[in-house]
């Protein structure tokens, strides 16, 4: 009798044993976070207009007023500067692609704008984060680090863009994209690049749409290229426009149809006058 | 095969290598497509008569019924009717017989072409059998091209099998041109005519294959999946409509330089004079040549595109008047201390003058980006297109058929009943378009089939145009009928019954026999189709 109790004393402790493991290892759904949550509409936040009337910090603790932004397109880099992940590799990945992209200049042609949406980011976190980076006023020209001057204003500013992000207490982390936003030099939203997946060319190709209206005659061939590239809102990259190739092919074909039928002419009316 | 065979064999005409009876099968297809396509356009103007549904069958498919006659009209009066018309009946009559030669250099591709655009407009024409009816317009922009439950099929294959016709066209004249002319025949004697056939055909050659290719993609994208336009996964969206009109643009140069030419030959014969200053108005068909590939954005101002491209693409549209403006006052100037015959031909040809003049100060404005973002959904650029486009180019077609008229039967036409429907004709399209330049500056919208939320006099402008085309309806079945009716039973006509100094009357008889030309055309340099003054 003992031993039977003891044999089902132990099958219950194991059974409970095993569901507890099996209870541990599985995730909690709360810990699960849907990336569809963070999607971006792109459609409907392009051409919108982002600070008309905001006001930034540097990491100085001077104001910089977006109206006095330079007049050319950016690159918004929405961050924490706290962030022990995404944000550092964002900023480092951008940082290295912008080496490679060689149609426009960084400080000359757009700017690099990081703007914090975390309302507890100070001057100080700001001097940390661009410190990592590598990132100084003197040293790297076009490339400002901010946070907004009004904290009230980061949710109405980043739902304008359609921007999503929310803070897990538990986890101790913002849950956010690790998207980058190409503006035009109205400060209106030109492309949405998921820097995942994006690479150099990209960023090259976003830029150019960006200031399409201010190219210089030697940025010409530059800009025909980015028009044989059509951005891809599914992936949030560029991605080779084939019916432009198909196009230039057929107006070519029918170049060469012309030449062609001449020279078939030309054969045949010798053939002709040989045999004769 | 000769034209002037005796007794009518079917087999004959199906199996034909002769450029004459192609160019007859090409006027007898392009009045079909004209036809049908006119009855399309009473069907437009029915409904707009009244605001609100008038003859759709009901305000929730009604938008459905009005873009499939709006289709079939816009689709088969360019691609069925005046094309064809132009490059295709006249090219195919008169370029052979004009330069001297026996023939095409490549009659049976001459004949596959005849029949690729038969079976096109068969094609088009089962727009009116199959229950999911194509309601792309004649543009079939995406995404509501793919989208839509329309058979875009057909009007893919529709363009395909008569852009192919195109090509193979152009490519037998233009080397017909170049190799066939007449021994002694320089490029500076070619007719008029030839000019404007050998320039439009080149912009034919060179941009159709463009159009067919866009359109191509675009059945891609509805049947098979494709992104090409689908802006959502990496396709281009407002590249077809870069494509489209990168064509679009330039044929309808392909359309007025041919029409132009039949003008230049109908007023050097009509006032018996020299082409004033014939060399500017060669120039000017080369100058559109030149520049009829680099207008084709302003059709797109209010696409997104950069300003630089719109003010650029403006200078482009306005620099083109400059070739026709030389090319109109050559036209006008033709008819100076001319010893003028106003017959038929040369009433179509006044005509044209006037309808040159409006449609082309008309697009002036819509040539300007600023007047373009306003005027260019209204009705005032459809009124614009169909003066310079449509009604100027169907009076060439009409003017060249009276013109030749007694070449092509050996009869001459009834000039009463001709003056009857040209009048009718020329009446009918003022009393219908000028209406629709004023409500279109007062804001109506093209392509609505229902205009209540317009301001309620928009539907008187509406009726008075209403009326205007049943009164060219009238007008063209008077002058079809009269040229069936003159080609059976009108007055023989003479070798050369309008004095002209072109070979085809010159040197060929009436109608023109197997080889064209009795004996071989030889020419020396002092030889020119409008040697009027000798």
């Amino acid at each position: 009798m003992g031993r039977r109790l003891s044999c089902w004393l132990f099958l219950v402790i194991w059974l409970a044993g095993a569901a507890e493991a099996l209870a541990i290892s599985k995730p909690t759904e709360n810990s699960e976070i849907d990336p569809n949550l963070f999607r971006i509409d792109q459609e409907k936040y392009l051409g919108i207009r982002f600070g008309k009337e905001l006001t930034l910090l540097q990491e100085d603790g001077t104001p910089l007023a977006f109206e006095k932004f330079p007049d050319r397109p950016f690159i918004l880099v929405p961050a924490y500067y706290t962030c022990d992940g995404s944000c550092f590799t964002v900023g480092g990945t951008l940082r290295t692609m912008l080496k490679d992209v060689k149609a426009v200049q960084v400080g000359v042609d757009y700017n690099v704008l990081f703007v914090s949406f975390d309302k507890n980011d100070t001057v100080q976190t700001i001097d940390s984060f661009s410190k990592y980076l590598g990132i100084s006023r003197e040293r790297t020209p076009g490339w400002y680090v901010t946070l907004f001057q009004d904290p009230q204003a980061i949710q109405t500013e980043m739902s304008k863009l359609g921007y999503k992000f929310f803070w897990s207490p538990r986890d101790k982390t913002f849950f956010h994209p690790t998207v980058v936003i190409i503006m035009n030099a109205e400060g209106r939203v030109a492309r949405y690049l998921n820097m995942m997946t994006a690479s150099a060319k990209d960023i090259e190709l976003a830029l150019l749409e960006a200031k399409a209206n201010q190219f210089k005659p030697s940025e010409t061939v530059d800009y025909l290229v980015s028009l044989c590239y059509s951005y891809n809102f599914k992936e949030g990259r560029y991605t080779i426009n084939i019916p432009v190739f198909v196009g230039a092919g057929s107006f070519v074909l029918g170049i060469l149809l012309l030449l062609g039928s001449l020279g078939i002419y030309r054969l045949i009316h010798r053939r002709k006058n040989t045999k004769q | 095969m000769s034209t002037a065979s005796s007794g009518f064999k079917l087999s004959e005409w199906i199996f034909t290598t002769d450029h004459k009876r192609i160019g007859i099968l090409y006027l007898i297809g392009s009045i079909a497509a004209f036809a049908v396509a006119g009855i399309m356009a009473l069907l437009i103007r029915i409904e707009q008569m009244s605001p609100g549904a008038t003859i759709v069958s009901d305000v929730y498919t009604g938008g459905e019924q009005y873009n499939v006659w709006l289709y079939f009209h816009g689709a088969a009066m360019i691609l069925g009717f005046l094309i064809p018309g132009l490059t295709g009946f006249a090219a195919n009559y008169l370029i052979p017989l004009m330069i001297g030669a026996k023939d095409v250099a490549f009659p049976r591709i001459n004949a596959l072409s005849v029949w690729l655009f038969w079976a096109g407009i068969v094609l088009a024409l089962l727009t009116f059998v199959v229950p999911d009816k194509p309601d792309v317009m004649w543009t079939g922009y995406p995404p509501y091209s793919i989208k839509t439950g329309g058979n875009l099929a057909l009007y893919v294959f529709t363009v395909h099998l008569i852009g192919f016709s195109s090509i193979l066209a152009s490519v037998n004249f233009l080397v017909t041109i170049i190799y066939m002319r007449a021994p002694g025949m320089g490029w500076m004697q070619l007719n008029m005519f030839i000019w404007g056939c050998f320039t439009a055909l080149i912009i034919q050659l060179v941009f159709v294959p463009v159009l067919a290719a866009a359109v191509t993609l675009l059945l891609f994208d509805r049947y098979l999946g494709t992104h090409f336009y689908d802006p959502a996964n990496g396709g281009d969206v407002l590249l077809y409509q870069n494509l489209f009109w990168f064509y679009s643009h330039p044929a309808v140069y392909v359309i007025f330089l041919p029409a132009m030419g039949i003008f230049y030959e109908i007023y050097a014969t009509m006032a018996k004079n020299r082409i004033f200053n014939y060399k500017a108005a060669v120039y000017g068909m080369i100058g559109i040549v030149l520049v009829s590939g680099e207008v084709w954005v302003h059709h797109l101002y209010y696409s997104g595109m950069p300003d630089w491209i719109r003010i650029g693409q403006m200078v482009t549209t306005l620099l083109i008047s400059v070739p026709v403006g030389l090319m109109t006052i050559s036209l006008f100037g033709t008819l100076y201390r001319g010893a003028i015959t106003f017959n038929i031909p040369m009433y179509y040809g006044v005509a044209a003058l006037y309808l040159l003049l409006i449609g082309g100060l008309t697009g002036i404005p819509l040539a300007m980006t600023v007047m373009s973002v306003h005027l260019g959904e209204t009705s005032f650029v459809h009124a614009h297109f169909h003066f310079i486009m449509g009604i100027f180019a169907a009076f060439s077609v009409f003017a060249a058929v009276d013109f030749w008229f007694p070449k092509i039967s050996g009869r001459m036409l009834h000039e009463g009943r001709a003056k009857i429907g040209f009048w009718l004709n020329f009446i009918g399209v003022n009393v219908t378009f000028w209406p629709l330049f004023i409500i279109g500056v007062d804001g109506m919208p093209r392509r609505y089939w229902d205009y209540s939320q317009f301001p309620a006099y928009f539907g008187n402008y509406h009726k008075v145009a209403t009326i205007g085309a049943f009164i060219v309806a009238t007008g063209m079945i008077i002058t079809i009928s009269n040229w069936l009716l003159s080609a059976v039973s009108g007055a023989k006509a003479s070798n050369n019954p309008w004095g002209s100094k072109s070979l085809e009357w010159t040197h060929t008889e009436t109608p023109p026999g197997p080889g064209n030309f009795p004996q071989d055309v030889v020419l020396d340099g002092n030889w020119s189709p409008y040697n009027y003054s000798k």
